[in-house]
């Protein structure tokens, strides 16, 4: 669904990413983490086609993002930290405009439950200017969500939201994946990561140090055996910390 | 205190000037660069009209008509409270500076000396694009230009000031408002009652060609002159037409700037509230520009309530020519661009009678569509110049570059287009029912049907030139928003205009030799002629622009958030 072979992205002479490889079937979530400046929002947004790398491959259900960027992109649902939404449009009229441009003929029938689902029902007719910070991501969220992505690339998806939202939006993500999306989800939160993740993938100085599930990096690190996320985490990204990991 | 406030304004400019010569490294930003210059030295300073005298036609004209456009900006300042944004200071200024240990007199202070950047950076270009062939006295006018900017912005803040230290609501606010008022609406009384009375004179001298000169005896006597002369002596400098008349005039100015200076920091207004509040709304207003779109609108604006119909079916750019006309709804610029139309031919149907009525109409008819071919591209902004504040959601659409830039470019160039010709068409119809002057009909058939695909050509080769200017070098183009920008940093503005326009004249080289092929082949029949070549100039303008388009769409490709910044 997803497959990224040897990403690198050079800004001048530092390299935010260094030639990470990874691959997703339909239905795992992978936690994408890392200390903060490791590269996890340049990755994102390589996998989005927002930014170009600078050398590697992104293949979206089948198409590279940067030789077919239109059809990869029919694909992928991105749903960055901050909520980017126009201020001119109201909560619906920014899902029928996703809808048109996703091209989503049955947008009708779509837009009545995806807000139910994330608690907009009241707010369809608010602009988004009227929204607060958390209403704002939950619209964010809608707009990715609207034309049912094979895709789904999150980056601090729960920033701003508040518990009830925190809960759906974890069950929202989950039934996705169940539905068969392939979701790469970046977050500091690890209780989060932990809870969802059928993977994960540590990132530090743009270099992978760890991948696999929870058993699999322990089973290549034993010295992480019967501790938790953040400790394992903290190890990992410890700036003392081994050699990373091939 | 002073020395922290040099040191950040130093160190903020420093590292402004370190971007700018960082972003040089760029070969786009370079042979940008290399253009502009060229354009000044040959263009302005090696022009073959550098030694020709200072055009004092076009001096007196300014020195008249800009101090009325200074009193009409002073007195809305006073009247509406148009000064609120020369309060508002950064978000940082507000959280640092505002809880730390300083004086109101010494944030005044900086806020003064911050002023100054914008205003200097104006006064030099104005002063490389109105002095050229001037040698001392362009400089002379260059630093008139600086002070008159800076006494304006001084009286903004001061006005604004005085409106935080007196309240802008309550008894006392509705008393300064009708002082206000009252002193302005003497001054608008002496000026307008005075050119009334004075307008049989000068409809005489406008039919001997002598209206500037009738113009300049009018408001160098009483009572207009008294009127007008402390907003004149703020631009005398700027104006003079010799180095002795300016230095006296310069005198006079240099003592109003430092009157205002010790206006604005005699007070110890309680300014700090007003000011962090206008803050956190220009802040929003910035996040709105660097995240989301321009214009802020909220609930209460116009057209909010109103929507379009968009099918979810079919090419999925026309959702972004949708969207942005839903912005046009809604910051109200639908209303002015159906307004100034029809007001127009109202005039036009009304004054025929009037002495000189079609005249009147036909040179405001010729003079805004000309504006709008110059400015329209600046006052219309629903393209991508704001699409770029969204990059990071426009390149995770799946629409290739080129559908991104034509959407946008149509959801401009078409607005402009449409309103330029409702206008054009105006100013035909005035024209065309001038005594003596009856269009032959072939003629005007011609015209009719030759300006629809010319202008709309036109305009899409104009605004694509502005949006390419946007995606091209980001960092040089105003992104967003419709205001204008604040007075002071009008130069840079200025000067993209006039680069804009000489690629825009260079696009159309070919159309018109295009035209003038096309109007050739038809040398019996004129109307024919006028039509054929309006449509070849269109169906070139827009080739032109099309092409332009596909390039750009490919820039638009590899553009990535931190050029826009």
């Amino acid at each position: 669904m997803i497959s990224v072979a040897s990403l690198t992205r050079q800004y001048d002479s530092f390299l935010a990413v260094d030639g990470i490889s990874f691959a997703l079937a339909p239905g795992e979530v992978m936690g994408l983490v890392g200390p903060n400046g490791a590269g996890k929002t340049t990755t994102l947004r390589c996998l989005a086609g927002i930014i170009a790398p600078s050398s590697g491959t992104v293949t979206i259900a089948g198409h590279d993002i940067q030789r077919a960027p239109v059809e990869a992109k029919r694909a992928l649902a991105f749903i960055p930290d901050e909520p980017h939404l126009f201020d001119h449009l109201t909560v619906e009229e920014h899902l029928r405009f996703i809808a048109r441009v996703y091209g989503v003929p049955d947008v009708e029938q779509r837009i009545g439950p995806l807000l139910q689902e994330l608690e907009l029902t009241e707010k369809r007719r608010s602009l988004s200017t009227e929204l607060s910070r958390g209403m704002k991501q939950k619209l964010a969220i809608a707009c990715g969500l609207l034309h049912d992505p094979s895709v789904l690339i999150l980056d601090e998806p729960l920033t701003g939201l508040d518990p009830a939202g925190m809960r759906r939006m974890r069950e929202t993500i989950a039934s996705r994946a169940r539905a068969g999306a392939a979701v790469v989800l970046s977050s500091h939160l690890l209780t989060l990561v932990e809870e969802l993740c059928t993977t994960l993938f540590v990132i530090r100085r743009g270099r992978c140090v760890a991948r696999g599930t929870v058993a699999e990096i322990i089973a290549e690190h034993p010295a992480l055996a019967g501790q938790s996320l953040e400790e394992i985490f903290l190890a990992l990204t410890h700036e003392e910390s081994g050699p990373p990991a091939a | 205190m002073t020395g922290a406030f040099t040191y950040l304004i130093a160190t903020s400019t420093r590292n402004r000037l370190a971007g700018t010569v960082r972003r040089l490294r760029s070969p786009r930003y370079a042979v940008g660069l290399l253009l502009v210059l060229a354009y000044i030295w040959f263009g302005l300073l090696r022009s073959p009209h550098r030694d020709a005298p200072p055009n004092l036609d076009f001096n007196r004209a300014f020195g008249l008509l800009l101090p009325v456009g200074l009193f009409l900006g002073v007195a809305w300042s006073w009247l509406f409270g148009a000064d609120r944004t020369s309060l508002a200071f950064s978000q940082a200024e507000v959280t640092m500076l505002f809880t730390a240990p300083v004086s109101r007199r010494a944030l005044i202070l900086y806020k003064i000396a911050r002023m100054q950047g914008p205003a200097l950076t104006t006064a030099v270009i104005w002063g490389v694009i109105f002095g050229r062939g001037q040698g001392p006295l362009g400089v002379a006018h260059a630093i008139g230009y600086w002070m008159a900017l800076s006494i304006f912005a001084l009286h903004r803040l001061g006005v604004a000031l005085t409106r935080a230290s007196h309240g802008g609501r309550g008894r006392r606010g509705m008393r300064r408002g009708m002082l206000a008022t009252a002193v302005f609406a003497a001054f608008a009384v002496v000026i307008v009652g005075g050119t009334i009375a004075a307008r049989g004179t000068l409809v005489a001298a406008a039919q001997q060609g002598r209206l500037i000169g009738a113009v300049s005896a009018l408001a160098t006597s009483a009572p207009i002159r008294w009127a007008i002369l402390p907003f004149q002596s703020v631009l005398a400098p700027s104006f003079a037409t010799t180095l002795a008349a300016w230095i006296p005039a310069a005198a006079v100015a240099l003592a109003l700037m430092l009157a205002h200076v010790a206006w604005v920091l005699s007070g110890d207004a309680a300014f700090e509230e007003t000011a962090a509040e206008l803050s956190a709304e220009r802040a929003a207003q910035l996040e709105t520009l660097r995240t989301r779109g321009v214009a802020t609108v909220t609930a209460g604006s116009a057209g909010v309530g109103r929507s379009l119909p968009l099918s979810p079916v079919g090419p999925p750019a026309v959702a972004l020519v949708w969207k942005n006309a839903l912005w046009l709804m809604r910051t109200g610029q639908v209303r002015a661009l159906v307004l100034l139309p029809l007001a127009l031919w109202v005039l036009a149907v009304t004054l025929r009678r009037w002495p000189l009525g079609e005249v009147l109409v036909m040179v405001t008819c010729g003079a805004f569509t000309l504006m709008m071919l110059l400015f329209g591209p600046s006052a219309m902004r629903n393209d991508l110049r704001n699409e770029l504040l969204h990059l990071v959601m426009l390149k995770t659409f799946p629409l290739s570059g080129r559908s991104i830039v034509l959407a946008s470019v149509a959801s401009s160039a078409a607005v402009v287009a449409a309103m330029q010709l409702a206008i054009g068409y105006a100013g035909l119809f005035a024209y065309a029912s001038m005594d003596g002057r009856k269009l032959h009909a072939d003629l005007l058939a011609g015209i009719v049907v030759g300006a629809p695909l010319m202008i709309a050509g036109l305009n899409a080769v104009n605004f694509t030139i502005h949006n390419g200017m946007a995606l091209l070098f980001p960092a040089w183009v105003r992104l967003g928003g419709t205001g204008a920008p604040d007075i002071e940093a009008m130069g840079l503005t200025m000067l993209n205009t006039f680069i804009t326009f000489v690629v825009l004249i260079g696009f159309l080289i070919v159309p018109a030799v295009g035209a003038a092929i096309a109007y050739s082949m038809m040398p019996l029949a004129p109307g024919a002629g006028i039509a054929s070549a309006g449509i070849a100039a269109g169906l070139l303008l827009g080739a032109e622009a099309y092409g332009a388009i596909v390039l750009l769409g490919r820039s638009m490709e590899r553009v990535e958030p931190m050029e826009v910044g």
